[in-house]
């Protein structure tokens, strides 16, 4: 893949405010073209990692590549081709709807007034109001039309569908998705529902407790992800193999979520496969576990797992 | 950028127009009033008369301070409205230009289209000055018609004098300093309100330091010393020179304050103080010298100079670290 195939590349990103950091040693890649959903929990690191990407964070450490361009030095050109919504979806609140269009068109040479208007007339947000008088609903669709209206080759959006009722978005995520065949836009959207993302994104990126705990399409994500079942056992020999992420026990059964590195030969463990929702709780379970390390024995064993993200995450993980 | 610039400003920007239009047209309608006065002759005296005669008998005397006493800055305080314009500028332009982008997390709006923070803040900073620049210029000939019969009269070039911050550069100077006082401001404070607090506490503190203790000093002032035993001293000071200190230095130069001077050598508070009177003969007994030190006119425009500099140069560094606050610190 060269340059202009990558929409969004991270290498050992990290940003630490004070002493906390809010993401840490995050590296992934984003092929362009492709919806991807960033999920975790509140204070997972998400907006931080939205806000790295669009150039309004200063990385602490390691980088951040749009197309190639670092956003936050380089600034010019990985601006003209990102848009961005922050999950307050700001507008200047005394300026009409028409004043933040024209505000679009003069400051983005390739801006699209046609596709803006459209668009807000076919949610019937009229031109001539303030955007402070507008609802938080329709504030959210004037935000996005702007982003859109930039004509970006990424889009990054902030918790886009938290202000939107089911129907918008569904709608929306529809818009998001032609966009993406028509114009090859590529979208990176965070979110805490997996199932609303489940139809539209190709790839998920899983971050929690400031680290990413996982990348990848999700059609590979869900071929490689099993649940096993088998009797009773010590995990270990398959944790040698492949990265369990989650292990239960009841007293003549063992569970396992695992992600195979390959083929499991071992005939004793019956494969299942998992939904996308349980493969995220999973890893979600599995970084709080890691969060609560050392506080003895829970149902939930973690046994060195190393996530997609590398190796050498896993191994500072579990120290 | 300045489509952009104009509407999100436009409301200060009209505001701040309204009230320096009405500045205006005070000082003219006030100003043609004062001129007519200026030429207008009582028993055939008129206060120009008086000066350009040079006639400062009793009638001229009263006639002239009759005109002072009417349109001098102390009985006309509106002019100061001049000096109070720069802070307010700072306050409500300055200190919000970034702060409320801030506050209002617009700056994530802002920051991420196709226009750099550097382009963003330098158009702003660029168009502000500029407009301003064009403002004061029409008010640099207006406020020395304004004074021009004071300037007959003297006070109006006196350096020192209480229409110096308003005249000549030194308006558009302080602007710009409180422009670039309330962006740096805004900038370290993210908060539109101190930033405006802070910004005009900067202003006072920077303008009373340079009012007290700066513009004496831009330059050395000149030392006149004589002998009040054996001259009348110099005759040559102008109404408008800048008088900083006047008394007696004893024979190191030390000063020796009017109230020792007196109570040494006129007890019964008899003030005699022509060449070879018992004053001066106890005065030169001590060996103590008359003295002044004093700022000439002519320097009105160096000094203007400097302290515009010196101005200039503080909105340089405040601008200078806004940038750095704006690209570098700031999200």
């Amino acid at each position: 893949m060269n340059e202009q195939n990558i929409a969004l590349e991270t290498a050992s990103l990290g940003k630490r405010f004070g002493r906390k950091w809010a993401l840490r040693d995050c590296s992934f890649t984003l092929p362009a073209g492709y919806v991807t959903a960033l999920v975790g929990p509140n204070g997972a690191g998400k907006t931080t990692l939205l806000q790295l990407a669009a150039g309004l964070l200063r990385p602490t450490t390691g980088e951040v590549r749009i197309f190639g361009h670092a956003p936050y030095t380089n600034q010019l050109e990985a601006l003209q081709r990102l848009g961005f919504v922050a999950q307050d979806h700001p507008l200047y609140r005394g300026f009409s709807v028409a004043d933040l269009l024209k505000m679009g068109r003069a400051l983005n040479p390739h801006w699209d007034q046609q596709t803006a208007l459209a668009r807000l007339e076919k949610l019937r947000i009229p031109l001539d109001t303030r955007a402070g008088k507008l609802s938080g609903g329709q504030q959210a669709q004037v935000a996005l039309a702007l982003a859109l209206g930039k004509r970006p080759d990424l889009l990054l959006l902030d918790e886009p569908l938290a202000s939107l009722d089911p129907l918008a978005r569904r709608d929306f995520l529809r818009i998001l998705l032609d966009a993406t065949i028509e114009q090859g836009l590529s979208v990176l959207l965070s979110s805490h529902i997996i199932s609303d993302l489940e139809r539209v994104c190709e790839h998920l990126v899983i971050l929690s407790a400031s680290r990413v705990q996982l990348a990848g399409e999700i059609d590979e994500i869900l071929r490689t992800h099993k649940r096993l079942v088998g009797p009773r056992t010590d995990p270990g020999a398959v944790a040698s193999l492949h990265n369990v992420i989650e292990a239960s026990h009841t007293e003549r059964q063992t569970t396992l979520l695992v992600r195979l590195n390959g083929q499991l030969f071992d005939p004793s463990w019956q494969q299942q496969d998992v939904s996308l929702e349980d493969i995220v709780l999973a890893y979600l379970g599995q970084s709080r576990g890691e969060q609560v390390a050392g506080e003895g024995q829970s149902s939930n064993e973690r046994i060195g797992a190393t996530v997609a993200s590398g190796g050498a995450e896993g191994e500072e993980a579990a120290r | 950028m300045i489509w952009m610039t104009w509407r999100q400003h436009r409301r200060e920007a009209l505001i701040f127009a309204a009230l320096l239009a009405a500045f205006a047209l005070y000082l003219i309608v006030l100003g043609r009033a004062m001129y007519v006065d200026f030429y207008h002759a009582i028993g055939g005296k008129s206060p120009a008369l008086c000066l350009q005669r040079q006639d400062y008998n009793e009638v001229c005397g009263n006639i002239i301070n009759a005109f002072i006493s009417k349109y001098s800055v102390n009985t006309q305080p509106a002019l100061l409205w001049f000096i109070i314009l720069p802070p307010l500028l700072g306050m409500f332009i300055g200190a919000p230009l970034v702060a409320r982008e801030l506050e209002t997390g617009t700056f994530r709006l802002i920051w991420t289209q196709s226009v750099t923070r550097l382009r963003w803040l330098l158009t702003k900073v660029i168009l502000l000055v500029v407009a301003l620049a064009l403002v004061f210029a029409a008010f640099i000939p207006l406020i020395f018609w304004w004074k021009g019969p004071f300037a007959m009269g003297g006070e109006s070039m006196m350096i020192g004098g209480q229409g110096y911050p308003i005249m000549g550069i030194l308006p558009f100077a302080y602007t710009i300093f409180a422009l670039a006082l309330g962006l740096a401001a805004g900038a370290l404070l993210r908060r539109t309100v101190p930033a405006m607090l802070v910004t005009l506490g900067g202003y006072i503190a920077v303008a009373l330091a340079i009012w007290n203790w700066g513009r004496q000093n831009w330059l050395p002032p000149v030392i006149t010393t004589w002998n009040p035993y054996a001259s009348n001293g110099p005759t040559n000071f102008k109404n408008s020179d800048w008088i900083l200190y006047q008394g007696y230095v004893n024979q190191a130069g030390q000063r020796v304050g009017i109230g020792d001077a007196f109570s040494a050598c006129a007890p019964n508070g008899q003030l005699d103080d022509h060449v070879g009177s018992t004053f001066n003969a106890c005065i030169q007994s001590h060996g103590w010298l008359s003295t002044v030190v004093w700022q000439p006119a002519d320097r009105f425009w160096a000094f203007q100079g400097i302290e515009s500099a010196v101005l200039t140069g503080l909105a340089v560094a405040l601008l200078a670290l806004t940038i750095w606050l704006v690209r570098q610190r700031i999200a």
